[in-house]
């Protein structure tokens, strides 16, 4: 075989978007290690992202709370299909832009789940980070054994040219950040003082509209946490599998300048090196674990009782090593569809410099006091016996 | 009694006092596994094997176990074996130095794996110019909800002071490997020349002294590949809870307020610093003398079964490896791992061959040295091969 990792696509823009526009609509294969909800892995993913919450990482609450049983946190499907899905694009860079995650059913464990992905839209958008980039608007879809719909997440993967990164420079000023003792101490308040609801119900009766939420602190983010996070959702592949990967897909491969071997791009979440190529100032986090750090606000919210239906984040800042994110929420609205009693809300994360770095919106459904009223589990709609 | 924590970084008679007193007491820490098949999957692609049985459902349930079996080394993912975890003697250095494994049975879909560790001897190593040296030994003990011993391994961890100094003068000349295009396509063609034996019987009968395992290519390691092997942080990769994986963010940001001896404050950053973080970062490597991130023992040990099990067939068993991790390899080495049939006898109604194993990497550097026995299946029939 000849060399691979150095991706040296001459086709211009206009072609690649041609053939990626061809993939839309077509079934994309995914690699799926794990089909199957146990104990062990949601337990796992929890500590990968640091939740807290006994009704997710322990049975003994779990199978007393209304649930009955051990429930994944909404965004342990991050480990059945990463839902980073951007084929074609060669020798482009791949970037978790937005998703919307709408939540049907709760992922309880000994679930199996399948997913299905595809393309809907291809288009090129104007950015500050890349100019013309290209950006991939796709659907994957989780099911159970019985094919019910467990969730839904539409994704927009922005993928930027490497070089007009490089040539614009948006972010070559900043550097990772250095801790006072100070800002230390703040992070430390915020993890004492997080609070999760737990058992004692949250009642959409009892929720006021511009109602803030207690927020949640991930950081400073390290390289470890990088790397637990990872590993909770899948196995990497190396030596024989990396060589074969190369092969199959080389343009998510690059050769190390330093080394001379063939890397993944995958280290641009580990190595600041690999992200500078890429335009970042250091390493960088994955996307995902801000999707689900703003997970933990809402869950921690909505108490035992309470369901995530709807997460909406758009990622508009870099999250870099070292940094720390605060994930916060205010109640927009409460209104009832049908057997739903259901709470609006706004979400975003802000780093330790007070910038904004991810925006959007979020549905939670909650019990409520009202003696007619059904619980959650129930609201959701699709009985176990169905 | 001396406050230990004054004594930060260094080797005193009451550090090691200490250390003596914990021989024999087992250790906490949730360490009980239910067995399913993705566990098994996932630690098989982690560490890079291509051995069907262990990673390929469909083959392994039509195999002759009937089921996936777990890789030999997976039990060092459901507890870690080096002498680390037994802690004491806050900021000095502690190294994997190497490992005895004992194998009794397989581990299978369904099975529940509990595991025990102890410290089992403290020895002190004579000082010389850099200060004193103590090797700490665990004993970690594997059993299935039978209650059935299913693996043992000893293992043992070296405790340095000026831990820095003394790994200086042993990397001083090496630096990180530059790979031409005809070097890749020499390690590409060796993947590609790996052969499993499989289903095919090893007969004892047809092996004799000196024959030549085949040899298996790892490399080049990526930070990645040492990062995410599962063979780092206690085994916390592929089975979750039952690993002591120790978490992000909150978790970590808690234990180093609760052991503050456990981390210092990063050099860059001024967060706190994980401990192992020069398994994965440049710098931190270099602050103990070593030239780049640097891998892990237990890969290493994986790396020394995969070579007999790829050659022995799916009939045999691996029964033992010694191992001993002399040397790191940094990021880029690239290792080739060879074994030699040195004995072959009868013991009892197992027929075994003991095979010497070394790795070594592409500056000739033998890292790992270390044996390993499998029982083997009789052409005649005679014979018991443990499964």
């Amino acid at each position: 075989m000849t060399q691979a990792g150095l991706v040296t696509d001459e086709r211009g823009l206009d072609q690649l978007t041609a053939e990626a526009e061809a993939l839309i609509g077509v079934p994309l294969r995914r690699n799926v290690v794990r089909d199957l909800a146990t104990a062990g892995t949601m337990h796992s993913f929890c500590k990968g992202i640091g939740n807290r919450n006994p009704l997710f990482l322990d049975q003994t609450p779990a199978r007393s709370s209304v649930w009955g049983n051990l429930v994944a946190h909404p965004l342990y499907l991050y480990g059945v299909d990463d839902t980073y899905v951007a084929p074609g694009f060669a020798g482009y860079h791949s970037l978790y832009g937005e998703v919307d995650w709408g939540f049907s059913l709760p992922i309880l464990e000994g679930t199996r789940i399948a997913s299905k992905a595809a393309v809907e839209r291809v288009d090129v958008v104007e950015t500050a980070f890349a100019g013309a980039t290209p950006r991939q608007r796709s659907v994957v879809e989780f099911a159970d054994s019985q094919d019910r719909t467990l969730a839904t997440a539409r994704i927009t993967m922005l993928r930027p040219s490497r070089a007009a990164t490089l040539e614009r420079g948006l972010y070559s000023a900043l550097e990772k950040h250095r801790y006072t003792p100070d800002e230390l101490d703040l992070v430390a308040r915020s993890y004492d003082e997080e609070k999760i609801q737990g058992e004692r119900p949250r009642y959409w009766d009892d929720v006021e509209v511009g109602e803030d939420l207690v927020p949640v602190v991930k950081g400073p983010l390290t390289s470890e946490d990088m790397l637990a996070f990872i590993r909770s959702i899948r196995p990497t592949r190396l030596f024989a599998d990396a060589m074969q990967d190369m092969r199959r897909h080389p343009g998510a491969f690059f050769i190390d300048p330093e080394i001379g071997m063939p890397d993944s791009w995958e280290e641009v979440w580990f190595k600041d090196k690999v992200a500078q190529s890429c335009g970042f100032p250091a390493a960088h986090e994955t996307g995902l674990q801000r999707v689900a750090w703003v997970g933990d606000l809402l869950t921690n919210w909505c108490s035992d009782h309470g369901f995530l239906a709807r997460l909406q984040l758009r990622l508009t800042r870099p999250c870099i090593n070292a940094d720390s994110t605060w994930s916060m929420g205010r109640v927009a609205g409460k209104r009832r569809e049908g057997e739903k009693y259901l709470v609006d809300l706004q979400v975003w994360a802000e780093n330790q410099r007070g910038e904004r770095t991810a925006e959007g919106v979020a549905e939670v459904l909650l019990p409520s006091r009202d003696p007619q009223s059904l619980p959650v589990p129930l609201q959701l709609g699709a009985g176990r016996d169905g | 009694m001396a406050d230990i924590r004054n004594e930060f970084g260094r080797i005193t008679d009451e550090g090691v006092a200490d250390l003596r007193r914990r021989v024999g007491s087992y250790y906490a820490g949730g360490s009980s596994v239910e067995i399913n098949p993705e566990l098994l999957i996932r630690y098989a692609i982690g560490m890079g094997t291509h051995n069907s049985l262990y990673r390929d459902a469909a083959y392994a349930n039509a195999s002759v176990h009937g089921s996936l079996v777990a890789f030999p080394t997976f039990l060092n993912a459901v507890k870690h074996t080096s002498g680390t975890p037994v802690g004491g003697l806050p900021g000095v250095q502690s190294f994997h130095g190497g490992n005895r494994w004992r194998w009794y049975r397989h581990v299978r879909p369904g099975d529940v794996i509990s595991a025990t560790y102890r410290p089992s001897e403290i020895l002190e190593k004579p000082s010389s110019y850099a200060g004193r040296m103590v090797i700490v030994y665990a004993d970690v003990i594997y059993m299935n909800q039978d209650h059935q011993l299913v693996g043992r391994a000893g293992g043992w961890s070296i405790r340095t002071e000026r831990g820095a100094a003394r790994e200086k003068g042993k990397y001083s000349s090496v630096k990180k490997e530059s790979y031409s295009a005809e070097d890749l396509e020499r390690v590409w063609a060796a993947y590609d020349g790996e052969r499993v034996r499989g289903d095919e019987p090893r007969y004892w009968e047809n092996v004799a002294v000196g024959d030549k395992l085949p040899p298996l290519t790892k490399g080049p390691l990526r930070i990645i590949d040492i990062g995410l092997s599962g063979g780092v942080g206690g085994g916390s990769g592929p089975v979750g809870r039952g690993a002591g994986g120790e978490g992000s963010h909150y978790y970590m940001f808690q234990a180093y307020r609760d052991h503050p001896g456990y981390s210092e404050p990063d050099p860059e950053t001024g967060m706190p610093d994980h401990p192992h973080r020069g398994h994965w970062e440049d710098l931190m490597s270099q602050l103990i003398g070593v030239p780049g991130a640097y891998d892990v023992g237990p890969q290493r040990a994986a790396w020394m079964a995969e070579v007999v099990v790829n050659w022995m067939g799916d009939r045999a068993f691996l029964a033992e490896l010694d191992c001993e991790f002399r040397r790191f390899n940094i990021e880029g080495d690239t290792t080739t791992v060879g074994g030699t049939v040195t004995d072959r006898g009868v013991a009892g109604d197992q027929h075994f061959v003991d095979i010497e194993i070394e790795c070594q990497n592409q500056r000739g550097e033998v890292h790992a040295p270390g044996r390993a026995r499998a029982i083997l299946p009789t052409k005649s029939g005679e014979g018991v091969v443990p499964g």
